[in-house]
């Protein structure tokens, strides 16, 4: 079952007891008492002595003993060590002084070897204990040389081995775990009664860990481990599927569920989404974007505006980005989906505040989403998908490209909204050029060489597109009419390398090159814009001690453009307008130059004690606009009260994060010219604990503290603070059933200015509750629920106020300060069924129903006032909705 | 210039929402059961026409208003009194900080010059060379509160005034654009009217007049209209308004003298009476050209529209378009007006507007017998 351990240094050497009896005789010859002699101890690598060897004929009487050791505790191997990665065995040869009573007087070395061996061995060689040296029977005092050969110790892996049974973790005994070394070594242990294992005695390296169980899905991956390193993985097994696959009728097959020891993140606060919970979280038609805006600390968005609203931040401060590489928009036309398709998605990290140095440019928070790779299945074919619902249709593809290595996955999506809007607008009266539609697509080349370096090149985008004529005027905004045009395109090519060079050397680069395209009018006013970013990235991670890792890192984004536009001034925040929309002359401004904005960023990843992390770092961004380089300290800290199950971790950081101004804020024509970026001050502090063995709770607390903010128009005059507390209750997906609760208390306020209330921020919601539960019934059918329950969104009381004579409209008289007034409490019950059909062998059919608003609250998103202010009624926002969809699998 | 590029979805995404507001508006269905802005049932301003909607430096330029009392008590008739103040140049071009005092925390109003006019220029109300002495150099702020102004104000459809010769003024943000504002106020009152006091906490928009009854109590919103109007000036170009060339009744010129008699509607719900269809025509020659330095598909046009207004009666839309800024002239531009279920005459206002200050109306008489 386990291998044995040997305690470091505990390694006789042969070698060493030879140079001993040389020693030994050359003192004899000389008349010197250097008597030789040593045992194996438990704590250090001791030569021992040969016997001394046989007195020379007595030229006289005198009779000479060698020392007798009666005491070796052995040496330890030195820590400095093994923070310097010594390896291999070594000798350390001590001159040892002993008094007629065997007591040790002095011990020195003559040839220092450093790296903490001489130490160590003096200090072992001062607790000797010996009979001493005699002469003729008498003792006496006597000098020699005592050898100590040090060995690295042994490094270990250990763990648990488990499968799950309903909602418990049963052990698998006996299963057996192998390690194989680069040299194709191998060890070998098994699980014990209670699923515990471990593999000891590895020398420092890379392993091949593989864990089988009779019946059970095999696992595998790789473990580098340092001398002396313990290492720690739990492994969960699912039932090997039967082969082929012969589900029951109308029974999803069971999904492979993999859950390993990871390396705690780099952030306070990261949320991981799994693919079964993006997929079938009920009212968000199976998006996996949509699907973050259930998370705690996520504000929920006005009706139509897919905003991603955090910790109280404003929506442009949060970035999404697909492998590391920022895209310009994450969703189609208002919110309706996602511009990648859930299908592509490997995981959604989603990082609230306090994030790596990794991420810079903005005060918010991250999106990153990870792409997977093309999956190939055991039988080596091409396996593909279609899926359509009332909104959109998409198709998937990818498998191996004959035996080339190289795998490939591609996949499209058209919506047809525009056979159903474009009637309805023109029956409202509209001329309809372009329907509303909107196109992603994506394709991908992937290939692995032995698990050590993966490449991949990945093509996607996104266009979405309207052209209308309306011929009816809004008689309180009459500048809002006529041609309307929109359009937002971006596509990006994405190539990534991902290299482990050594051991200890981990390299991770990215670049991208692409097109954003925003084509947007109304009338005589216009944004268009085309800008070809480049955005190389690089990362290289070193190990560089035990338990101390540094990331070091490059992140380049340079976008030449071309922009033309012709709009109204824009508003300052927290002042109403000068009038109706178009009542003004327009700006206009027509411009080509280049976005450039550097970033270097260091992370070391400190491991000092067992369960501790800390993670310092530093970012520094350069923006072009602001002409100004922005350093970013930041510190995460982890530590596990309690390490094995149930885990207790506590956590903190602190962080200062900028964003350059928004390149319309530093434009002459629209902003103003000399500004400098935004800051935001970071605090955040939290618990995790589980509870059970798929139940975990988290709370986190932070404050955000916004300094520096750029105010449309008047500068860096603005502040603002947001603070809060998120708890997340969550249970983790398993054979049947996943859900989370979650819930965010958070106040958000900003201030425009000095001599300037404090007001609420726009988007300030009081209380966000989510509970979320799906759950697999069987014979294929899933049923699921989301409740949400929110304050209500803020708006700006209007009442009567003035009326423009020029343009024949009203110009109601805002509230001061703005958003003062709470609609009522948000909430809504949205279900979910899924059923799915395995039909043959290879084609699986699966069908849903989303049914958004289930018990149609007519829920407050706006007020609706008449054309002179004088009347307002609630608006409400979308009534019970319920959506279709069908999936084919091959 | 200036980097636009970058992020620029945040930077249109005040636009962004707008055009997605514009398609829910679209999807919607009603307006929240409110009457149209068409429906005249009330006082009301409809509009006041520049006779140079562009004037030059220099150049003495008339509004005249379009207004009726639509109340059906009256128990003292409304009034259009103007302000005899000129508000040159706000910042920001943002009408309320005309009233500001300079020094207010939120407004900048030391940019905006403020120039009395006729009796109060020669009452000395003013500041520096436009004017005399007024408080913080705000002549509104030498104007008294809780002080009935009716016999102090001009009154009447019309009002004129003279630009300044250096109206013109460069814009920080778009030097080589520059042009001029000025905004007149006038107050549309069925009572006395009164000034009030700035409140420090109130913000910038801010409504300076009150109109009140005998007792000093405010009347309601059917009872006075606080009009602006902005006249703007260029020193390269023009702008005329646009000219109304006839009225059709289904597709018919109509006499305007005599109206339009439509026969009531006999339906029990309004949605089954009889649609009328009306429209206006307006002559090519009023699509003129929009100077821009930036382009976009061509060469942009105004964009030209009319509100129709009535006080018996209901029309589909309260706004129809005209002509397109690059459509050009829009085919379907009728409105829709179902007749009232009663015998009654009334009045219909058409008035036609370009995005650049001007304006034209007709007024016709209808009849339903």
């Amino acid at each position: 079952m386990i291998s044995a351990l040997r305690r470091p240094g505990g390694k006789r050497n042969q070698r060493g007891r030879g140079v001993a009896s040389a020693l030994l005789v050359a003192c004899t010859a000389l008349g010197a008492s250097w008597p030789t002699s040593a045992q194996a101890q438990p704590g250090g690598s001791v030569v021992k002595p040969q016997d001394p060897a046989p007195p020379p004929p007595p030229p006289t009487q005198t009779v000479i003993t060698s020392p007798l050791v009666k005491k070796d505790d052995g040496a330890t191997y030195p820590a400095q060590a093994l923070a310097d990665k010594v390896k291999g065995p070594v000798t350390v040869v001590v001159k040892v002084e002993i008094d007629a009573s065997g007591v040790v007087q002095n011990a020195t070395v003559d040839n220092p070897v450093g790296h903490g061996f001489d130490e160590a061995a003096i200090a072992a060689a001062k607790k000797l204990e010996y009979e001493p040296a005699k002469r003729n029977g008498t003792p006496i005092a006597s000098r020699f040389l005592h050898t100590y050969v040090f060995t690295p110790p042994g490094s270990r892996i250990v763990g648990k081995v488990a499968t799950e049974r309903g909602k418990k973790d049963v052990p698998l005994e006996g299963a057996v775990i192998t390690v194989t070394a680069a040299d194709g070594a191998t060890f070998k242990a098994a699980a014990a009664a209670d699923g515990t294992y471990h593999v000891d005695d590895l020398p420092a390296g890379t392993y091949t860990v593989t864990v089988a169980a009779e019946g059970y899905v095999e696992q595998a991956y790789e473990q580098a481990l340092e001398a002396g390193e313990e290492a720690r993985a739990d492994l969960r097994h699912s039932k090997v599927e039967e082969a082929p696959p012969p589900p029951k009728p109308g029974e999803a097959p069971v999904e492979e569920v993999r859950v390993r020891g990871t390396r705690p993140p780099r952030e306070i606060v990261k949320r991981t989404l799994e693919q079964r919970e993006l997929s079938r979280i009920p009212g968000t038609n199976g998006d996996a974007l949509r699907a973050i805006q259930n998370l705690p600390g996520v504000a929920r968005p006005p009706a139509i505006a897919g905003l991603l609203i955090v910790r109280g931040a404003a929506p442009n401060e949060t970035n999404v980005y697909i492998d590391g590489t920022l895209v310009p928009i994450v969703y189609h036309f208002g919110g309706l989906s996602s511009v990648i398709p859930t299908e592509m998605i490997e995981k959604l990290d989603f990082y609230p505040g306090n994030f790596s140095t990794y991420y810079g440019r903005v005060t918010g928070a991250i999106v990153d989403v990870g792409v997977k790779d093309p999956k190939v299945r055991p039988d080596k074919k091409i396996h593909g998908l279609a899926q359509a619902d009332l909104i959109d249709a998409r198709v998937l593809a990818e498998g191996p490209i004959a035996n080339t290595g190289w795998n490939f996955a591609v996949a499209g999506r058209r919506s047809y909204v525009d056979l159903w809007l474009k009637p309805v607008l023109t029956r409202a009266g509209a001329g309809v050029t372009t329907a509303p539609v909107y196109y992603d697509y994506q394709a991908m080349l992937q290939k692995d060489w032995g698990g050590k370096h993966s490449f991949r090149l990945f093509f996607f985008g996104s266009d979405d597109r309207l052209e209308i004529l309306t011929r009816t005027v809004n008689g309180s905004n009459p500048g809002i009419g006529g041609n309307i045009t929109f359009g937002t395109a971006f596509y990006r090519l994405q190539a990534r390398y991902v290299g482990k060079l050594s051991d200890d050397t981990e390299v991770r680069l990215t670049a991208a090159i692409g097109k954003d395209a925003i084509d947007v009018s109304i009338g005589d006013n216009f944004f268009v814009l085309s800008s070809y970013p480049i955005n190389p990235r690089a990362e290289l991670s070193q190990r560089i001690a035990a338990g101390v890792r540094n990331n070091f890192g490059l992140d380049i984004l340079y976008a030449p453009y071309t922009v033309d536009v012709r709009l109204p001034a824009p508003p300052r925040p927290g002042t109403p307008p000068a009038g109706p929309f178009g009542a003004q002359p327009p700006l206009q401004v027509s411009d080509s130059d280049a976005v450039y904005r550097p970033a270097l960023y260091d992370e070391i990843e400190l491991t000092p004690f067992s369960g501790t992390r800390i993670v310092p770092g530093v970012r520094l961004d350069y923006a072009k606009d602001t002409r100004a380089w922005d350093v970013q300290p930041r510190l995460v800290v982890r530590q596990d009260l309690h390490r094995d199950f149930p885990r207790t971790t506590v956590k903190g950081g602190v962080g200062r994060f900028t964003q350059p101004p928004q390149p319309q804020e530093t434009n002459r024509t629209f902003g103003l010219a000399g500004l400098t970026s935004n800051i935001a001050y970071h605090y955040g502090t939290g618990v995790e604990q589980e509870l059970t063995r798929q139940v975990e709770v988290s709370v986190e607390g932070f404050y955000r503290q916004y300094d520096n903010r750029v105010v449309q128009r008047l500068g860096n005059v603005g502040e603002g603070r947001a603070f809060g507390l998120e708890t997340l209750l969550r249970y983790k997906p398993d054979d049947r059933f996943f859900g989370f609760l979650a819930y965010t208390l958070s106040r958000s306020v900003r201030k425009d200015g000095p001599g300037e209330p404090e007001r609420l921020f726009n988007f300030d919601q009081t209380h966000i509750l989510t509970a979320i539960g799906s759950y697999r019934l069987g014979n294929g059918w899933e049923l699921g629920a989301r409740f949400r329950f929110v304050s209500g969104s803020l708006n700006t009381p209007q009442t009567y106020g003035f009326y423009d004579a020029t343009v024949g409209s009203y110009i109601g008289l805002a509230q001061f300060p703005p958003f003062g007034r709470r609609n009522p409490p948000f909430h809504q019950l949205d279900v979910r069924v899924d059923k799915s059909w395995q039909v043959t062998k290879d084609f699986k059919l699966s069908a849903y129903l989303d049914i958004y608003n289930a018990y149609n609250q007519a829920n407050v998103e706006g007020v609706s006032y008449n054309y002179n202010q004088t009347l307002s009624t609630n608006a409400t926002g979308i009534p019970f909705l319920p959506s279709i969809g069908m999936r084919g699998e091959l | 210039m200036k980097s636009l590029g970058r992020r620029a979805p945040a930077a249109a995404t005040l636009f962004v929402v707008l055009v997605l507001a514009v398609l829910a508006a679209l999807v919607a269905c009603g307006g929240g059961g409110f009457d149209p802005q068409s429906k005249v049932d009330s006082v009301r301003l409809f509009v006041v026409k520049a006779d140079k909607p562009y004037a030059k430096p220099g150049e003495t330029v008339t509004l005249e208003a379009l207004l009726t009392d639509a109340r059906r008590e009256r128990p003292r008739a409304a009034k259009l009194y103007w302000i005899p103040i000129l508000c040159l140049n706000p910042q920001d071009d943002l009408y309320y900080l005309c009233f500001a005092n300079p020094g207010d925390a939120s407004n900048q109003a030391g940019a905006t010059r403020l120039i009395p006019l006729g009796s109060f220029a020669d009452a000395g109300a003013g500041a520096g060379a436009d004017g005399g002495a007024a408080a913080n150099g705000n002549p509104f702020a030498a104007i008294p509160t809780g002080v009935d102004l009716g016999p102090f104000l001009p009154q009447g459809p019309t009002f004129s005034f003279r630009l300044p010769d250096d109206a013109v003024k460069v814009r920080p943000q778009d030097p080589e654009h520059p042009y001029g504002l000025a905004v007149i106020f006038n107050v549309l009152c069925a009572g006395s009217l009164q000034f009030l006091p700035r409140n420090p906490a109130g913000g910038a928009q801010q409504v300076p007049v009150v109109c009140a009854d005998d007792n000093g109590v405010a009347l309601p919103a059917s009872d006075y209209v606080i009009g602006i109007t902005r006249v703007y000036s260029f020193p390269d170009r023009i702008n005329t308004n646009p000219v109304l060339e006839k009225v059709t009744f289904e597709g018919n010129d109509i006499d305007l003298a005599q109206g339009i008699t439509f026969e009531k509607c006999t339906a029990a719900k309004e949605a089954d009476c009889k649609e009328n269809k009306i429209d206006v025509r307006v002559s090519d020659s009023s699509w003129e050209a929009n100077p821009a330095d930036v382009t976009r598909d061509g060469e942009l046009h105004e964009q030209i529209w009319v509100d129709y207004y009535s006080d018996i009666g209901t029309f589909d839309d309260e706004a129809r378009l005209l002509f397109d800024t690059r459509v050009g002239r829009v085919s379907d531009s009728e409105v829709k007006f179902r007749a009232p279920k009663s015998v009654a005459d009334g009045t219909m206002w058409a008035v036609v507007h370009d995005n650049r200050g001007g304006s034209s109306w007709i007024v016709v008489p209808f009849h339903v017998r």
